[in-house]
């Protein structure tokens, strides 16, 4: 029988990360997975999920395993107004400094795995890289073409003319 | 390399066609080409289209669905520019419109001027308003009009926070009129009537507009509102927590229209027991100042702050009529001190035991503690009528045993008002004089053989002394560090002693009190443009110590305890941003 506080996690391509149950628990897939198995050595596959983007989903539970208590409750009134007006950390925003790809692929781990405060600190990362930008700029920086009709865009322009008031 | 045409008489045009086509246009007439070509571009076009919306889905940030999307869309909102972010693609438009809280936030984003040149657009309102579909509102507007009440109808149900700055008491009335149909999830409410100065509204200098109670329920939830007096006096509602009552920016007669009289405010204050924070702010019309005797006082059982900034003579109307526990915080700010008294003899607990008065720029400062908890602050332009109402409030209802008194701007009349609460506060057992004041209280604290002893418990006495040259001149080197000290320290420290000796001796010898704990400092006038004092320290093996120890020597003779010069402290430059 291995550590019973530690369990090992099997990302899609077959890495496996041995984490303590405590980090793991911020996600709430596998909390109700580990609840669900009780007491076992067997390993969790986390088919959707690759190395390296386990490597950073593990990274950010470490991190923020002692704030879990806080994020893990029952969703409260006035808890989603609460996680849209906080602040993301320098350290959140540093972990965020990675490419694109990696980004987004993280994001959409953190949504398969149910890491809410991941989830949140990641869109609101994506948030501010948009805010104050130009339409050309975002598909600049995001590689997105314009495929509105010109017809479209003129319709468009008109409904939004508001726009330009402030 | 050779492209092949088909031979059609658009040869360059013809070669990047797919062979399908050019097959096509080969058998078509002029005028069919003409035709064919237009709709088959149109084709192109919708195709080109898809394949320009086929690369947006393979782009990473299109990789998280599209709830996922919106979460961003959730965070994303940064002014009216904002909503550039539906021209960025399709999936991005259609992201946006379905992402309600983004257009919440469009809505509770900015102040909406509703009248003159900058005008929103009701337009732009509504569709925002619309696309933030069921999710709470908190929308803010400069003037209320009847079509901005029609606009916002349809969502008063969702609205949590508003906030209005009106110009007339038609807006304010215009504000009642929709509070009447109700907005079960209203929380906050502030309306602040500004008039502009120079900028009287004619309908200002008549009555104001009708308005009458809410039905019951209408605003279940409302637990905050900043109001002018008038409109506070027809919605008030027992769920109501915080209140701040103003008549406006400029308190002008025109603009007293939706101002109350002292009996309106405590009808409206009977309606709302549970108030935790109350504060007035020239909220009171002035006449008639005085409620009737048939008004009651209103208890406000679970009141912590209270504050009140209006004439004197209207302070004193209202606080008696107004019941709150003694540990709730006091604050009031007057006019003049004239009139205080009435509310200052009810405001004074028994267990304030500690005032701190400063008498500088602007109003005086008046603090009372209890212990270290503030139970009472004054700002008031002090009077000798007003000090005595102070002093005999402080006599008749509490027990004050520590006195702290500062006064560094000097005006004619200043001086007598130390001696006059030093002379009717008996109990006091510590006193800290510093200013203006610090010498003069000498002669008052000796007594005379022929009046009675003043402070006769004394036995802490703190004295900062108000030097007559600028400290940092003498003491600080070019760079702002303390440098030796100059003679002119020492025998100006050996004088104050020399003063304070014969204050000792008398008070041993008339009425056989000692001081347990004395202390004396210098200081310079703080500056305008300068924020704080610090202590500029003289070494412990500088001669100037060796020169005063005599003349502290001689005091310690005459105290039962601890005597010190705590040193020189001088202004400081505040620290650069």
């Amino acid at each position: 029988m291995g550590d019973s506080n530690r369990l090992t996690l099997v990302a899609s391509d077959g890495g496996k990360f041995v984490v303590d149950k405590e980090v793991v628990q911020m996600s709430v897939l596998l909390k109700n997975m580990i609840e669900d198995l009780g007491e076992t050595d067997e390993s969790i596959p986390i088919p959707n999920v690759t190395s390296p983007v386990l490597t950073k989903v593990i990274e950010f539970c470490e991190n923020h395993r002692t704030d879990a208590a806080r994020t893990d409750g029952p969703n409260v009134d006035g808890d989603d107004a609460r996680m849209r007006t906080a602040v993301v950390s320098d350290w959140d925003r540093q972990f965020f400094d990675v490419d694109q790809d990696l980004m987004f692929e993280i994001i959409v781990a953190a949504n398969y795995l149910d890491i809410k405060s991941l989830v949140d600190v990641g869109c609101k990362v994506v948030a501010d890289m948009i805010k104050g930008k130009s339409p050309q700029e975002i598909r600049d920086l995001f590689d997105i073409v314009n495929d509105f009709s010109p017809e479209e865009e003129a319709a468009l322009r008109k409904e939004n003319e508001w726009a330009n008031d402030r | 390399m050779s492209c092949d045409t088909d031979g059609l008489p658009f040869p360059e045009f013809a070669s990047v066609l797919p062979a399908a086509d050019r097959g096509n246009l080969s058998r078509l007439s002029p005028s069919e080409v003409r035709s064919w070509t237009v709709a088959r571009a149109d084709e192109y076009c919708k195709f080109a289209l898809a394949l320009l919306a086929i690369h947006n889905t393979a782009v990473s940030i299109h990789r998280p669905p599209n709830e996922l999307l919106s979460h961003i869309f959730a965070h994303s909102w940064h002014g009216r520019k904002s909503l550039r972010l539906t021209h960025v693609c399709r999936r991005w438009r259609q992201a946006l419109l379905a992402t309600p809280e983004f257009w919440a936030d469009a809505v509770g984003g900015e102040e909406f001027c509703m009248d003159g040149k900058s005008c929103t657009p009701l337009e732009y309102l509504h569709s925002i308003l619309q696309r933030s579909a069921r999710l709470p509102i908190q929308p803010s507007f400069a003037h209320f009009t009847p079509a901005l009440s029609r606009t916002l109808e349809p969502h008063l149900w969702r609205i949590s926070t508003l906030a209005v700055r009106t110009r007339t008491p038609y807006e304010v009335a215009e504000i009642h009129g929709m509070l009447r149909k109700g907005m079960p999830v209203l929380a906050k409410l502030i309306v602040r009537h500004e008039l502009q100065e120079g900028h009287y509204v004619r309908e200002d200098r008549h009555a104001p507009p009708e308005m009458g109670p809410l039905p019951s329920h209408a605003l279940p939830c409302l637990s905050h509102a900043e109001l002018p007096s008038l409109l506070f006096f027809h919605i008030s509602v027992p769920s109501l927590r915080r209140v701040r009552l103003g008549r406006g920016r400029y308190h002008d007669h025109d603009n007293s229209v939706i101002s109350m009289p002292v009996a309106g405010v405590l009808a409206a204050l009977a309606r709302c027991p549970g108030l935790v924070r109350l504060e007035l702010s020239s909220a009171i019309t002035s006449f008639p100042i005085q409620p009737r005797e048939a008004d009651r006082a209103v208890a406000l059982p679970a009141l912590e702050f209270f504050q009140i900034e209006d004439s004197s003579s209207g302070v004193s109307a209202l606080m008696p009529h107004i019941v709150f526990p003694p540990s709730t915080r006091v604050h009031i700010g007057g006019t003049d001190m004239d009139n205080l008294r009435p509310a200052l003899m009810y405001v004074v607990t028994a267990d304030i035991d500690h005032v701190a008065i400063t008498v500088g720029h602007g109003p005086t400062l008046m603090q009372c503690r209890s212990g270290t908890e503030e139970r009472l602050r004054v700002k008031s332009h002090p009077t000798s009528a007003g000090i005595q109402g102070l002093a005999d409030a402080l006599r008749s209802k509490a027990s004050i045993t520590e006195l702290e008194w500062i006064r560094t701007q000097e005006y004619a009349g200043e001086t007598l008002y130390l001696p006059l609460i030093l002379c009717t506060l008996q109990n006091i057992t510590s006193l800290t004089v510093s200013g203006f004041d610090a010498d003069g209280v000498l002669d008052v604290l000796k007594t005379s053989d022929d009046s009675p002893p003043v402070c006769p418990h004394l036995g802490r006495l703190i004295l900062g002394f108000l030097s007559s040259y600028t400290l940092s001149w003498y003491f600080l080197d070019a760079e702002g560090l303390p440098q030796e000290a100059v003679p002119e320290a020492t025998t100006s420290v050996s004088s104050r002693c020399a003063r304070i000796q014969p204050m000792l001796e008398a008070r041993a010898s008339r009425i056989g009190s000692r001081l347990t704990y004395l202390e004396l400092y210098e200081f310079s006038k703080p500056q305008r443009g300068f924020t704080s004092l610090r202590l500029v320290t003289i070494e412990k093996t500088s001669p100037f110590w060796t020169s005063v120890e005599p003349s502290l020597q001689a005091l310690r003779s005459l105290v039962d305890g601890p005597v010190m010069f705590g040193g020189f402290k001088t202004e400081i430059n505040p620290p650069d941003p």
